[in-house]
């Protein structure tokens, strides 16, 4: 085993160094990013820093006053008083003046245009002139009054730090390992896009899969040489920029106010970048196995690097500390604890509790990603999309058509019912969904009748649905009565069902039944099941909508109930063949529910009433669904006939 | 002009085709709300714990333990080397003239938050000690009073446009670039080049159609990108700005300016891009050589962001590039002035013209479409053959 | 050597590409897969050569199953392939060393310079493999195949692609491994190269296995291999 994995290794590396590409981007993240951007950054800190000073603290700005003017705001030399009056219009032309003061009684009231920068500095400058002036004319009345001036009336206190060194290390600790992770992060993509995704591209993986070598071996080369390139960048980048430092190059006492790059802290940063690169590189394989070509890649690599950046980014903000609390967030851990060792705060405990965490993490996606390396099998290219799509498999457009569809109604829908709960509510229900339930088949090009099971139901198949409904709503209570304790609906999505009650009850009834009714149905057990069901079995397709369906409803008191819902409808669409029967025990539920609900009937308070109902119904329904399964086998795709 | 229709119908059609161009339309419609959810949510989180806390304080100036006894901050014995040891957060002594000392590990995050809680206290008995001292020798205080000349949904959209303003350039650079490498470069290792090239196309109308749907794709982008930033933001101001909360969302008509002006940005964007990558054959060098240039296409953006700061945005007017950031901020919170947008516009056409006619004369356009003949040093980087 | 049994491979959708396939094929002999583009012989190989499992049926090459023993078959055999790569930035002799190293030969450097001056890679061996013409790269695939000496070579239509004077110098390779005691499994569409090296020949089309016998026998029954191929393919 250990000869094949060095085997692969050297064989990876030889071809890595082949590469002018792969040391242009070594150089590029290591140096280039390292001692040069740095020196780049601190000069680009010194001049921004002098105009600042130039325009924001210098240059007076413009205001105009109404007489009379105290002495005190005219000899302020921060600010300016120019001819006025004028009218707000005025200032935002761009006039003289930024502003208008005037006195009225011991008020200095400012009248300014909120939409101009400059006005927004003209308040801060006032605000300290104020001030100012107050405690002027305090102190010349309390010393002409032949007292004291001293504390507490003039108090004045100054920071001691007990900790001179730290305070360099806590700054940089707060700003380099957010770079060091991007840097990382770049080099690991572009390593396992490399060693992965482009051998399937080349037609090499073929080659180098019939060779007799194990497949763990393989992988696990692969991995090493990912993870080693990766760490490399980073120890190069820490060893750089400390040697940088102590030849003087590199101002960092500059940017961090002291000497960051002690024999301690450079240690610390080299750990950190070696976990961090472990960290990384598994992540990176996941992307590069999931991936079929490098352009899939790289779309792919987008959500990727904001999933990782976003928690170097929470652990960058000064008030986030390592703690009970932190410690479980991955990347942030390894952030904070590198900043918490820089800035000499780490305790052993907490230190050993992270390091068990990271390393049981990173053993976790390592092992994860070998899951999905061995499930997916990396070097299968399998059918792309498109061959896939023409043999009438359009099994993994489903997972996408959901996510897009969900993401796009959680995020406009949301705005939509900011704007008006009802309205909004409608809005976004008869738009988003029907559209993503519509286009999504349209454009992977998959039958529309077919996989909407769009077809005319008979009579029975109409009393089925009404029954389902009756039933689905019965044992729903029931569900969410026995849950209660266990899981409750959050405060707020109770406020907002609460919120709709408010409305005249035909307007909710078409809001709140009639049109998720329609329109969910015609997405979950139209679009996604129809398209699970072109690759996977009725059972497989039915509980995976439902599960989809329970997730639209974000709340997990609710995605439990919802996606039983979810069963029972994609259940009525596959016995009948027509989403007909689903839309109408779908909108039947809920009209029960917002029916009850605003004719003041507390679903807890129907007790043994409710077990009753739901008995009845789940017979009757049972009794339905027999009978309707005779002689109507569901319509599987495949029998509907291939695009 | 019908060929050149059907031209841009088939480079359409070709980039629609693809999911990946699709998806990245749609990645900043799903990625902004995120990213803005996760990052609210994570400083509420860390605002909310430290809210919680109670900071452990050693007073050692008898007359201010009352001062300071009071939440967050809880007077305890201690000494320095508690301090040191990390069972105190701050330790307060009065030096011998009289000042006041806050020994503090800066180090700490609990400590620099400790030592602000205190100096927060010692300001606030101070202020009370003066405004009593004014009140006994009849001195007239101020106080300030600011009264906004604009309503509140005007503030709304200032911060709104100054956001978004700053980020412009960059959601044109970043929309730019793949739509560019899909529609110039993808085609040069596929063997459908070579069937373009030897039809009768005319050159200026083929460059012409890809560049207009390049550029129209990446201004798509860009506006959704816009559009998500803007209602994300619209979204969540309040947690940003509480006064703002339910503030009415009231556009400026001037808002119309943004498509334009995104529109220019995005050719010009294009343009640069589609020259640059013409030295690249595959999708991963031109990746290569955007990792390099962005640094360079971003600058503008930069430079643009303390022009929204600083009120001089009308000098920047002439500029492409660096003026979509604040032709944007001024379009969106209702300040733009016309003829800054139509020199806007003339010098974004102006610098396609000039990039895109001067390569023609150079090197001919045939090279923006096949990428032959780039230098010999490119070859010997990428170390292909 | 090779003994398949109702190979079968069943691709979502579902597209049945194999469907029950079974031959033998013994030592010493090339056994030709004969079939229209698309008829499964692709499919077939892939599955014997561990690339994809099948989803019924057995296959056994040199004594080991392909499921249960992958790696005792993956010793056994030589792949080449049509869309089989090359490492372009590796040279001729440091791709035919690694592979062998990667086979796990102790002897790489040593084996490799044998099957260089066997296959006259020599005047190119130090070039990189992406700068080579067709007919070198060609050379060096097979060279590749046989770096660990097996005892199977499985030819997915390997001369695809290549002009007659490259393709006649491969097919002299192929004789030479099957004078040499290897089986070889040979797929392509090209009757006349079938006429040329298969002992025994299968006819496959549309997953199924139309007819088997000795290149002899269908030559005798219907003149040529094409019209055998065109009859039998009709036929069904």
């Amino acid at each position: 085993m250990l000869r094949a994995v060095l085997a692969v290794v050297r064989h990876e590396l030889r071809l890595q160094t082949r590469q002018a590409q792969s040391l242009l981007l070594f150089l590029t993240l290591a140096v280039g990013a390292g001692p040069l951007g740095l020196v780049a950054m601190d000069r680009w800190m010194a001049v921004t820093e002098q105009s600042a000073e130039r325009s924001a603290k210098t240059a007076p700005i413009q205001l105009s006053a109404d007489p009379p003017i105290p002495s005190w705001l005219v000899e302020d030399d921060n600010l300016e008083i120019v001819p006025g009056p004028v009218t707000s219009d005025d200032l935002l032309e761009g006039g003289e003046s930024y502003g208008h003061a005037r006195i009225e009684g011991d008020e200095v009231v400012l009248t300014r245009p909120f939409a101009v920068t400059r006005s927004n500095m003209l308040e801060g400058r006032l605000v300290r002139a104020v001030r100012r002036s107050n405690v002027d004319r305090v102190k010349a009345a309390v010393v002409a009054s032949g007292e004291p001036w001293e504390p507490p009336l003039a108090l004045r206190w100054r920071r001691e730090t007990r900790d001179e060194d730290a305070r360099a290390g806590e700054m940089a600790g707060r700003s380099l390992p957010a770079m060091l992770f991007f840097l990382l992060l770049s080099m690991a993509m572009y390593a396992a896009v490399d060693v992965i995704t482009k051998e399937k591209e080349k037609g090499t993986a073929e080659t180098l899969l019939v060779v007799a070598i194990d497949r763990r071996a393989l992988l696990l080369g692969k991995a090493l040489v990912v993870f080693g390139l990766t760490a490399l960048v980073g120890a190069t980048w820490v060893l750089g920029l400390a040697a940088s430092e102590g030849l003087g190059v590199l101002r960092v006492p500059n940017l961090f106010e002291g000497a960051v790059f002690t024999a301690a802290n450079t240690g610390v940063l080299l750990m950190g970048a070696v976990l961090a690169s472990l960290q990384v590189s598994a992540a990176a394989l996941v992307v590069a196995a999931l991936a079929p070509s490098f352009r899939a890649a790289s779309i792919l690599s987008m959500p990727f690097v904001i999933a990782l950046m976003a928690p170097v980014g929470f652990a960058s903000v000064p008030t986030v500390e390592l703690g009970p609390s932190t410690l479980w967030l991955p990347v942030s851990n390894v952030v904070l604890a590198v900043r918490s060792l820089m800035a000499g705060e780490l305790t052993a405990g907490l230190g050993a509790a992270t390091l068990g965490v990271v390393v049981a993490q990173t053993a976790a996606t390592l092992g994860l990603a070998g899951w999905i390396l061995s499930e997916v099998d990396p070097f299968d290219k399998g059918l792309d999309a498109e061959a896939r799509r023409g043999t009438g498999d359009f099994g993994h457009d489903a997972f996408v058509l959901f996510a897009v569809a969900m993401l796009g109604f959680w995020f406009f829908g949301t705005v939509m019912q900011k704007a008006d709960p009802v309205l909004g509510l409608i809005g976004s229900l008869g738009t988003l969904l029907p559209l993503a339930a519509l286009l999504g088949p349209v454009y992977v090009g998959a039958p529309l009748r077919e996989t909407l099971s769009l077809r005319a139901p008979s009579g029975r198949d109409l009393a089925l649905g009404a029954a389902m409904g009756l039933t689905v709503h019965g044992v729903g209570l029931l569900v969410a009565a026995v849950m209660q304790p266990f899981l409750q609906t959050p405060d707020a999505v109770a406020q907002g069902i609460l919120d709709l009650a408010d409305t005249p009850l035909p307007l909710l009834l078409f809001a709140g039944a009639v049109m998720p009714g329609v329109c969910e149905e015609l997405l979950f057990r139209g679009a996604l099941l129809g398209l699970l069901r072109s690759r996977y079995s009725i059972v497989v397709s039915v509980a995976v909508s439902s599960v989809m369906f329970g997730f639209m409803h974000l709340d997990l008191a609710r995605i439990v109930v919802t996606a039983a819902m979810g069963v029972a409808f994609g259940a009525l669409v596959v016995r009948t063949g027509s989403i007909v029967p689903g839309m109408i025990a779908h909108t039947l539920n809920n009209a029960l529910f917002f029916g009850l609900a605003s004719a003041g009937v507390a679903s807890d308070g129907l007790g043994i009433g409710l077990v009753v109902w739901a008995l009845c119904a789940t017979i009757a329904t049972g009794g339905l669904v027999s009978l309707a399964g005779r002689g109507r086998p569901g319509i599987r795709m495949e029998e509907g006939g291939r695009p | 002009m019908t060929v050149f229709l059907h031209m841009l119908h088939l480079e359409l059609r070709r980039a629609l085709r693809d999911a990946n161009t699709l998806l990245y339309i749609g990645f900043p419609v799903f990625a902004y709300p995120f990213m803005f959810w996760a990052g609210i949510e994570g400083l509420i989180y860390v605002q909310q714990a430290h809210e919680r806390e109670t900071w452990l304080v050693a007073v050692e100036a008898p007359a201010l333990v009352e001062v300071l006894d009071s939440p967050p901050v809880r007077a305890v014995p201690g000494t320095l080397v508690d301090l040191d040891a990390g069972r105190l957060d701050a330790l307060v002594d009065v030096d011998a003239e009289g000042a006041v000392r806050i020994h503090h590990r800066a180090g700490s995050a609990r400590s620099r938050a400790a030592t602000e809680a205190v100096e927060e206290a010692l300001a606030e008995h101070r202020t009370d000690l003066r405004t009593k001292a004014a009140e006994r020798l009849g001195v007239p205080l101020y106080t300030l009073r600011s009264e906004a000349t604009d309503d509140p949904s005007r503030q709304l959209m200032w911060f709104l446009a100054l956001l978004i303003g700053m980020l412009a350039p960059a959601t044109l650079v970043i929309s730019a670039t793949y739509p560019t490498i899909e529609l110039f470069v993808v085609e040069r290792d596929k063997g459908t080049l070579e069937t373009l090239m030897t039809s009768a196309v005319d050159r200026v109308k083929l460059v012409g159609a890809r560049m207009i749907v390049a550029a129209g794709l990446a201004w798509v982008a860009s506006m959704a990108n816009v559009l998500a930033l803007g209602l994300t933001l619209w979204h969540g101001a309040y947690l940003v700005v509480e006064r703002l909360q339910d503030v009415p969302f009231v556009l400026s008509p001037s808002f119309l300016a943004v498509p334009p002006v995104l529109a220019g940005g995005a050719l010009v964007t294009t343009a640069v891009l589609a020259v640059l990558f013409s030295v690249a054959r595959t999708f991963r060098e031109a990746q290569m050589i955007f990792s390099a240039a962005a640094f360079v296409l971003l600058a503008p953006s930069m430079v643009s962001v303390f022009a929204c700061m600083e009120d001089f945005s009308r000098d920047l007017a002439p500029w492409p590039l660096f003026h979509t950031s604040t032709l944007a901020f001024d379009a969106l919170r209702g300040q733009l002035v016309a003829t800054d947008l139509l020199v806007g516009l003339a010098t974004d056409g102006l610098a396609v013209a000039v990039l895109l006619g001067g390569w023609h004369v150079v090197f001919g356009l045939d090279r923006l479409v096949t990428g032959i003949g780039r230098p010999a040093w490119v070859d010997r980087l990428t170390g292909e053959t | 050597m090779i003994e398949v049994d109702g190979l079968t491979k069943v691709f979502p959708g579902p597209v049945t590409a194999v469907d029950g396939v079974s031959f033998r094929a013994d030592r010493g002999e090339v056994f030709g897969l004969l079939g229209a583009n698309g008829a499964g012989k692709t499919t077939t190989l892939r599955m014997l050569v561990t690339l994809l499992a099948p989803d019924g049926g057995t296959a056994r090459v040199n004594g080991h199953d392909v499921v249960r023993e992958p790696e005792a078959v993956r010793r056994s055999i030589g792949f080449l392939s049509v869309t089989t790569g090359l490492y372009e930035r590796l040279t001729a002799r440091e791709l035919l060393v690694s592979f062998g190293q990667l086979q796990g030969l102790p002897d790489a450097r040593a084996r490799a310079e044998r099957l260089i001056e066997r296959f006259g890679i020599g005047p190119f061996a130090d070039q990189r493999c992406g700068r080579l013409s067709t007919g070198m790269k060609q050379k060096v695939s097979i060279a590749r195949s046989l770096v660990h000496d097996p005892p199977v070579l499985v030819l997915d239509e390997p001369t695809v692609g290549l002009d007659v004077l490259v393709a006649q110098t491969f097919l002299q390779a192929v004789e030479e491994a099957r004078d040499e005691g290897r089986c070889v499994v040979y797929s392509t569409h090209i009757m006349s190269e079938v006429e040329r090296l298969c002992d025994r020949v299968a006819i496959i089309h549309e997953g199924r296995i139309r007819h088997a016998a000795s290149t002899a026998e269908l030559v005798a029954e219907h003149g040529s291999v094409e019209a055998a191929f065109i009859a039998r393919v009709t036929a069904c």
